[in-house]
C-alpha cells in the first residue's frame, strides 16, 4: 500500500489511485477515469499559469515576449506533465468513481481553504498564489491517500460535500444578516472545513449516508439552492425592493436553504430505494451548475 | 409596521401553503418511470417559464414587485403543468434531451436571424423565444417518432457549438470577412454546425460520455495550440499562427480522444444503457456541446 502510495504521488501531480478496499489490481475499475483526469489536468493548467505570474512578479523575465514564451511553454509543461503523470496512474491502478469524487473533491476544498485563509489574512498576490498551490499540492496527497485507503461510496462523497457547502453558505449569510463587516473569508471557510467533517462522519456513521446515491445528493443540493431562492423571493414579492431590508432578505435565505433541503429530502425519499441499482439516472446537465455535490 | 405584520402573515401563509403542498406529492421514486428525464423535463420547463417572466417584465417596464410575480407565477405554472405532463405521459431522457436541442437552436437562432436583420434588441429577445416555444413544441409533438439516441443528440449540439468556433477561428486566421454581418455568419456557421452534427449522427452512435470527451479534447487542444500559436506569435510577429494553431491543436485532441475513448458506429454499440458522464466532468457541460 505504501508502495502504490508513493507511486501515486509520484505522478507530477499524480493522480491516485489505487485499488480500494475489497477490490483487484485486476478488475482496473476505470469509472472515474475521466473526472479524476480533468481535474487534475485542470490544476496543472493553473499551476502552469500560477507559476507564470509568480516568476514575474520575481523579476525572472527579461521583457513581455519572455512571458508570453516562457508562461507559454511552463503552462504547456504542467498541464501535459500532469495529464500524462495521472494517466499513467490512472491506467496502472484504475480509479472508480468514488475514488475519483473522493480526489476531487478534497483538491477542490484545500484550494477553496488556500484562497479562504489567504483572503482573510490578506496576503499580497503572490502569496495568494503560493497558497492556492501549496493547498493544491497538499490536497491532492490528501486526496490520493484517501481514495487508496477510504472505502465510500460516490454519493457518500456528495453527501459530505453537500453538507459542508451549505454550512458554509449558511455561515457567510448569518454574518451578513448579523451585519459582520469583517470575518466573512476565515468564518466561511472554517464553517465549510466544519461542515465537511460533519458531513463525513453523518454520510458514514449513520443511516442518512447508507445507499445514498451521488443523484439524490445533487437533488438535495437544488433543493437548498431553490429553497435559498424562495425565501428572498417570498418576501420581495410582498415587500418589493426596500434597501434597509437587507438583513431581512438574507435571513430569509438562510431560512430557506434549510427548508429547501429539508424539502428535497422529503420529496426524494424513495429515490434510491426502488432500483438500487439504476444510479445512473443523468441529473447531470441542468442540475449541476447549481449543485454543489457534483464532484 | 402593520403593513409588514400583515406582509409577514401573507408570507408565512404562502410558506405553509408550499410546505402542505409539498408534502401531499408523492416521493421521487418509481420503478418505471425515468427519474432523470421527468426531473429534467420540469427543470427545463420552469426555467423557461421564469426566464419569459423575468424578460416579459423587463420588456413592459414594470416595477421589481410585480416583475417578480409575473416570473414566479410563470415559473410556477410551467413547473405544475410540466409535472402534469410528465405524470401522465412517458418521456425517456433522449425524448427530454431531443425537446431542448430543438427549443434551444430554434431559439437562438430565431434571435441570430433577427440580430442579421438589424432590428432592435427587443424584437430579437421575443423572435430567440417563441421560436424556442415553437422549435421545443413541434419537437414535443414528434418526439415519438425519432429515435435518435441521447450521444447522438449530444452530437448534433457539440455541432452546433463547435461550428461557430471552428468558423470563428477560421475567419481570423485566414482574414476572411470584416465583422460586419457577424450574426448573419454566426447563424449560417451554427446551422452548418448542426447540419455536420447531423449529418455524422447518421454514420454514428456514440454514447453520451464519448461526445462529452471529444468535446473536452477539443477544448483542451484548442488551448493548448493557442499558446504553442501564442509561443510562435513572438517570433513571428504576427498574432494568426495563435488563432491557426487553436484549430490545429483543437483537431488534434478530438483526434486523441477518440482515439482513447473510441466513438461507436451506429448499430455496434455493445449496450444501450444510458452513459453518464462521471460528476468531474459537469463542471465543463455548460463550455461543451454535448451537454444536454
Amino acid at each position: 500500500m505504501v508502495r502504490r502510495t508513493l507511486l501515486a504521488l509520484a505522478g507530477l501531480t499524480g493522480l491516485a489511485v489505487a485499488t480500494a478496499p475489497g477490490e483487484t489490481a485486476a478488475a482496473k475499475p476505470q469509472t472515474g477515469r475521466a473526472e479524476a483526469l480533468i481535474f487534475a489536468t485542470t490544476f496543472g493548467f493553473y499551476q502552469g499559469i500560477a507559476t507564470t505570474i509568480l516568476l514575474n512578479e520575481y523579476d525572472i523575465f527579461d521583457s513581455g515576449d519572455d512571458v508570453i514564451l516562457g508562461g507559454s511553454a511552463l503552462t504547456l509543461a504542467t498541464t501535459a506533465g500532469t495529464y500524462f503523470g495521472a494517466a499513467a496512474v490512472t491506467d496502472r491502478y484504475g480509479v472508480n468513481e468514488a475514488q475519483a469524487s473522493m480526489f476531487n473533491s478534497s483538491l477542490f476544498w484545500a484550494v477553496l481553504n488556500g484562497v479562504g485563509g489567504a483572503v482573510a489574512a490578506d496576503v499580497e498576490t503572490d502569496s495568494l498564489l503560493w497558497s492556492t498551490l501549496a493547498t493544491g499540492w497538499t490536497g491532492q496527497a490528501i486526496g490520493i491517500l484517501t481514495a487508496a485507503n477510504v472505502d465510500r461510496t460516490a454519493g457518500q462523497v456528495g453527501l459530505m460535500n453537500t453538507v459542508g457547502t451549505w454550512t458554509g453558505a449558511e455561515a457567510l449569510l448569518l454574518l451578513g444578516a448579523f451585519g459582520a463587516e469583517e470575518g466573512y473569508s476565515f468564518w466561511g471557510t472554517l464553517a465549510v472545513d466544519a461542515g465537511l467533517v460533519a458531513g463525513a462522519i453523518v454520510s458514514s456513521k449513520s443511516i442518512l449516508g447508507r445507499g445514498i446515491s451521488q443523484e439524490r445528493t445533487r437533488l438535495l443540493d437544488l433543493g437548498a439552492f431553490a429553497g435559498g431562492l424562495a425565501g428572498p423571493a417570498a418576501l420581495f414579492m410582498v415587500w418589493g425592493p426596500e434597501e434597509d431590508l437587507r438583513a431581512w432578505y438574507l435571513s430569509a435565505v438562510a431560512i430557506g436553504i434549510p427548508i429547501g433541503l429539508g424539502t428535497a429530502w422529503y420529496l426524494t425519499r424513495d429515490y434510491d430505494r426502488v432500483d438500487p441499482e439504476a444510479t445512473t439516472a443523468d441529473t447531470t446537465p441542468i442540475m449541476v451548475p447549481l449543485a454543489a455535490g457534483a464532484f | 409596521m402593520s403593513g409588514y405584520r400583515s406582509a409577514a402573515g401573507r408570507v408565512a401563509a404562502l410558506v405553509r401553503s408550499a410546505w402542505v403542498s409539498a408534502l401531499l406529492l408523492p416521493g421521487l421514486a418509481s420503478a418505471t418511470e425515468d427519474r432523470g428525464a421527468r426531473i429534467e423535463f420540469m427543470t427545463a420547463s420552469t426555467l423557461y417559464g421564469a426566464g419569459v417572466g423575468t424578460l416579459a417584465a423587463l420588456e413592459f417596464d414594470l416595477n421589481p414587485r410585480p416583475a417578480a410575480w409575473i416570473a414566479a407565477g410563470l415559473g410556477g405554472g410551467m413547473l405544475y403543468g410540466s409535472y402534469r405532463l410528465s405524470n401522465d405521459l412517458a418521456f425517456t431522457t433522449a425524448n427530454v434531451r431531443y425537446i431542448e436541442t430543438a427549443g434551444l437552436w430554434t431559439g437562438v437562432d430565431g434571435a441570430l436571424l433577427a440580430a442579421a436583420l438589424d432590428v432592435d434588441a427587443s424584437p430579437v429577445v421575443w423572435t430567440g423565444l417563441g421560436a424556442a416555444a415553437v422549435g421545443a413544441g413541434v419537437a414535443f409533438g414528434t418526439r415519438g417518432g425519432v429515435g435518435a439516441s441521447e450521444g447522438q443528440l449530444s452530437l448534433v449540439n457539440s455541432g452546433g457549438v463547435w461550428g461557430p468556433a471552428v468558423g470563428v477561428l477560421t475567419g481570423l486566421t485566414f482574414h476572411l470577412g470584416t465583422g460586419e454581418h457577424l450574426f448573419r455568419d454566426l447563424l449560417v456557421l451554427n446551422l452548418a454546425g448542426l447540419g455536420a452534427g447531423i449529418g455524422l449522427a447518421q454514420v454514428y452512435d456514440p454514447t453520451r460520455e464519448q461526445v462529452l470527451y471529444l468535446d473536452g479534447g477539443m477544448l483542451a487542444g484548442g488551448l493548448c495550440g493557442g499558446l504553442v500559436g501564442a509561443m510562435t506569435a513572438v517570433f513571428v510577429d504576427a498574432w494568426e499562427p495563435i488563432t491557426g494553431l487553436a484549430l490545429v491543436g483543437m483537431g488534434v485532441g478530438g483526434w486523441l480522444v477518440v482515439r482513447e475513448y473510441g466513438f461507436d458506429r451506429k448499430g455496434t454499440r455493445r449496450s444501450s444503457a444510458t452513459a453518464e458522464a462521471g460528476g468531474g466532468l459537469s463542471f465543463f457541460v455548460p463550455l461543451a456541446g454535448g451537454a444536454f
